[in-house]
C-alpha cells in the first residue's frame, strides 16, 4: 500500500479483499477511532500519538493486526524507537506479542491487548533489570538486553 | 484455552516467584536461583485467554497442556529445557 503523503506507515495489506479490509478495520477500530478510512493509517489515542494499523490475513474466524506502538506514556518509560507489534485475534479475544522479545498478553480487544502488552513489557523490563545478569539463564539474559536496547527509564 | 485459573495453577507447579506488576502479576520461573522465564497473569475479573504461557515458558502448546493437566511433571519439563539449545537453563 502506498502511503506517501502520510506521517504514518501501513505495515502491508497484503491480499486483503477490499471490502474485508472496510470490514475488519472497522473492527479493530471499533472503541479507538471511528473515523478511520479503509487503507488510512490508523491512530489509536491512548496508545501512542502515532500507530498504523493493518490487516495482513484473514480467516473466517481470526485476524492478524501489525501495529507500531512509540510510547509508554503516562508511564515514566520511554521507547527509543518505535517496536512493531502483532495482534491475532478474534471478535472476543486478541492476543498481543512482541515476538522479538517472546512477550505476549491478551485482551478483550486489539486495544486491550496492546494495553495489556506496553504494562507486561514494563513489568518484564523492571523484572529482569532488577535481577543481577549472572542470576540470568541465557534467554532472560537475551530478552533484557534488547528490553534494554528499546526501553529507557526516564 | 489456558485460563487465568490455569496459568495460576502452572505458577503454583513450577513454585514461581510472584511479582505483583501494573495490570499483571509476573510469574518468575527460577531453577537452581536462576532466573530462567517468567510470565504474566492478569488480574482482570474475567477468565481471560493465558494461552501464550507455554511460549514464554518455551513448551509448545501441546507441552504447556500437559503441565497444566500434570501428565508433564516439573522434572521433566527441566529435562525438556536441558535438551534445548542453547538450553534456556545455562547461563550463557
Amino acid at each position: 500500500m502506498n502511503t506517501s503523503g502520510n506521517t504514518n506507515t501501513i505495515l502491508t495489506n497484503a491480499a486483503l479483499p477490499e471490502s474485508k479490509m472496510d470490514e475488519r478495520l472497522g473492527l479493530f477500530t471499533r472503541g479507538i477511532d471511528t473515523s478511520v478510512q479503509r487503507g488510512e493509517p490508523v491512530f489509536c489515542y491512548g496508545i501512542s500519538q502515532r500507530m498504523c494499523v493493518v490487516v495482513e490475513s484473514l480467516s473466517p474466524t481470526q485476524e492478524v493486526i501489525y501495529c507500531e506502538i512509540s510510547s509508554f506514556s503516562p508511564e515514566p518509560y520511554a521507547l527509543k524507537s518505535p517496536i512493531k507489534i502483532k495482534i491475532v485475534g478474534n471478535d472476543s479475544e486478541y492476543i498481543a506479542s512482541y515476538h522479538e522479545s517472546n512477550i505476549h498478553a491478551s485482551g478483550d480487544t486489539p486495544y486491550e491487548a496492546i494495553e495489556n502488552l506496553k504494562s507486561l513489557l514494563l513489568d518484564t523490563f523492571d523484572s529482569l533489570t532488577s535481577e543481577p545478569r549472572e542470576n540470568l539463564g541465557i534467554k532472560a539474559k537475551n530478552q533484557r538486553a534488547l528490553l534494554e536496547s528499546i526501553i529507557e527509564r526516564q | 484455552m489456558l485460563t487465568q485459573s490455569d496459568a495460576v495453577a502452572i505458577a503454583t507447579k513450577l513454585k514461581a516467584e510472584m511479582k505483583p506488576g501494573r495490570k499483571h502479576d509476573l510469574a518468575v520461573f527460577r531453577h537452581e536461583g536462576k532466573y530462567i522465564a517468567q510470565f504474566g497473569i492478569q488480574r482482570a475479573s474475567k477468565d481471560k485467554s493465558h494461552d501464550y504461557i507455554p511460549r514464554q515458558l518455551f513448551m509448545t502448546a501441546k507441552q504447556g497442556r500437559e503441565f497444566r493437566q500434570c501428565s508433564l511433571t516439573l522434572e521433566a519439563y527441566i529435562e525438556i529445557l536441558r535438551g534445548k539449545s542453547p538450553s534456556p537453563l545455562s547461563s550463557g
